[in-house]
């Protein structure tokens, strides 16, 4: 299996398309529409890229980037947002985000950030 | 006996008679050198009997060399001067040397005499000195074309401009009228043989005057080129044309209707509201353009502005140059460059986005791929605005587009799989197709990832400003996300490749991907942007 990518999207559709096109790629692709439940599996488990989702219910993109990397530093997370500018996603970058995706997600920058 | 002393005394005496004794009795040369020791005396004694005779120089006559070039075109000469009694170098010893040497043309006698003069008079060698040349043949020039003053001029104006633009200009057209001379023929200069110092001929050659052909549109009348139509001037190294424009006097309205030509078209107008202007080449609108659809190949100028109202689509081939933008879309493959602002609009480029001296960025999103100088980015009030440089857009559009058919592609094979669960039937007849799908999507991602492989990035793209850039500012460069939280002025960013960072620089007043990479080796430390 080639690089792993976990998903956090409340969106299931969006979750169900990114695990097809990616797991295609030759990519290990896991998925949970649980922002709660996504943050434990990013602390549990090694993942070369992480993609969240900033606004959800229960956790926001920018809350799990700031859990994460307080557990994991190296953790490379790119957040999942309609507007760059959205105050969350700018917290999520002081957080230590490496990118933003803009909806539902960008293939270029996806595969930049694992290259 | 006498005592050591007096023996001392003695000969103290003895040797100092000696001495004025020889004084007395010795040459004045002696005489003179009364104080020098005698063996030093002897030495000096020789020397003055040396006869004078020996050292005086053999006499020699006056001399002359010649030398004669591989190609027979040019004849030096040595002169050297007579010594002792020799006699002087004489104007008829040259002449039967130069004739000795064959020499029958081109003599310059005057040279001649005057280094005779020089080398008897003053005693002095005057050497390779070029006293013959050949008759060099001059070349035959086959007729050429030379074009007309008016049309030569604008091009060296658009040099000297250099990379600034005049936005008075009807810069990107050079229009002609029917009948306009546009280039003169210059008449065959005939070839004149040459000749060699000793007469033998030498043959001239064609120098041919490289110059652009008449092309499309242009006639032939008497010795020189015209425009058969009205249009624009078009030139290369290789040939001159017109290009047909379609000439509109007047807006583009319900009068008009929407164009489309395949040639350039000019719009001694406005585009109103609604209407789609196409041309397979170059459009100059001196009016405004408002919210309508254009489209051409090369370059749109439009001395005004575009009041896009959001609905605005302008497609442009090369380069776009306006002095205002407002709620548009523009996709050009050549540079924008925009005088004063640009406002809620939606732009993309394969170049850089030139502002004017004052031109400000406010809301709406530009992607530049060679990246973006402006005065002033976003306002006081923080309205987003997004910036992106250093990705080709029009890869991204490409991929946006594979994207969307493979979320929808996505969840057809997501349906499917759900119809296959219940039965064996469903699983009979749609599995064929459930593996079209799957191949579909892998067909796409084959086309995406070969795209992001080959997108054109240009990691030294800048964001430069010259004044204030203020919160609500986003900049993405290659990917890389970088908010503006505070008010700063007059930097650039860019992107620090190993740090994986937006980093800013002190702005200095250059602009291009070139310069950006120089301008980035010039600043020692460049600190992360704080934000």
């Amino acid at each position: 299996m080639g690089k792993s990518i976990l998903v956090i999207d409340d969106e299931t559709m969006i979750l169900d398309a990114i695990k097809i096109i990616f797991e295609d790629m030759g990519y290990s692709v896991q998925t949970t529409p649980d922002p709660v439940q996504g943050t434990e599996v990013a602390i549990a488990q090694d993942f070369d890229l992480i993609l969240t989702d900033i606004r959800m219910p229960a956790r926001n993109g920018a809350e799990i980037t700031e859990a994460v990397r307080a557990k994991k530093p190296n953790a490379r997370i790119l957040v999942i947002t309609a507007y760059p500018n959205d105050p969350l996603a700018e917290r999520a970058i002081k957080a230590g985000a490496v990118g933003l995706l803009k909806k539902p997600f960008e293939i270029a920058k996806i595969l930049d950030f694992l290259a | 006996m006498p005592s050591i002393e007096d023996r001392s005394l003695d000969n103290l005496i003895r040797g100092s008679e000696e001495l004025i004794r020889d004084l007395e009795t010795g040459s004045p040369a002696q005489r003179s050198a009364a104080a020098l020791p005698d063996l030093m005396m002897r030495e000096l004694e020789k020397q003055v009997t040396v006869p004078l005779e020996s050292f005086a120089e053999p006499s020699t006559d006056g001399q002359v060399e010649i030398s004669v070039s591989r190609d027979e075109m040019l004849v030096r000469a040595s002169f050297h001067p007579p010594t002792g009694d020799g006699k002087p170098l004489l104007l008829e010893a040259v002449q039967d040397a130069i004739e000795g040497a064959r020499i029958t043309a081109g003599v310059d006698w005057e040279a001649v005499k005057g280094c005779l003069l020089t080398c008897n008079e003053e005693r002095v060698d005057v050497r390779e000195v070029v006293i013959a040349r050949g008759k060099k043949p001059i070349d035959e020039i086959p007729p050429y074309l030379v074009l007309s003053d008016r049309l030569v001029s604008r091009e060296k104006k658009e040099e000297s401009l250099g990379a600034r633009v005049d936005f008075k200009e009807l810069s990107l057209f050079t229009l002609v009228k029917t009948g306009e001379e546009l280039a003169v023929l210059m008449p065959m200069q005939d070839g004149t043989m040459g000749a060699t110092v000793r007469g033998n001929a030498v043959a001239f050659s064609k120098q041919r005057i490289p110059f652009p052909r008449p092309g499309k549109n242009t006639v032939w009348d008497a010795g020189r080129v015209i425009a058969k139509c009205d249009g624009r001037f078009q030139v290369t190294a290789d040939s001159f044309w017109i290009d047909e424009v379609l000439d509109i006097l007047g807006d583009i309205d319900l009068r008009v209707g929407n164009i489309d030509f395949p040639g350039d078209v000019v719009i001694r107008g406005e585009v109103r509201d609604g209407f789609a202007v196409k041309a397979g080449k170059s459009i100059l609108c001196t009016g405004c353009i408002g919210a309508a659809r254009i489209d051409c190949g090369g370059d749109l100028v439009t001395q005004q502005g575009i009041v896009g109202k959001e609905k605005a689509v302008i497609r442009v081939g090369g380069t776009a140059e306006a002095k205002f933008l407002e709620g548009c879309a523009l996709d050009a493959g050549g540079p924008v460059k925009v005088r004063t602002s640009i406002l809620n609009s939606t732009i993309h480029t394969k170049d850089r986005v030139e502002m004017g001296e004052r031109g400000i960025i406010i809301g709406g999103i530009v992607k530049a791929q060679n990246g973006v100088s402006a005065a002033q980015i976003g306002t006081e009030r923080g309205p987003r605005t997004e910036i992106h440089s250093g990705i080709d857009f029009k890869v991204e559009q490409k991929l946006v587009w594979i994207r969307d058919r493979n979320i929808a592609l996505a969840f057809k094979l997501r349906e499917i799989d759900s119809k296959m669960k219940s039965g064996a039937k469903e699983r009979e007849v749609l599995a064929p197709l459930r593996e079209r799908i799957a191949a579909a999507i892998h067909n796409l991602n084959e086309s995406a990832r070969s795209l992001v492989s080959g997108l054109d990035r240009n990691e030294g793209a800048d964001v430069s400003i010259r004044g204030d850039v203020y919160p609500g500012t986003y900049i993405e460069i290659c990917h890389v996300s970088h908010f503006v939280t505070r008010p700063r002025r007059s930097l650039s960013f860019r992107l620090d490749k190993a740090q994986g960072k937006i980093v800013e620089t002190k702005w200095e007043k250059i602009s291009g991907s070139a310069a950006a990479g120089k301008a980035a080796a010039a600043t020692p430390a460049p600190r992360q942007a704080p934000g």
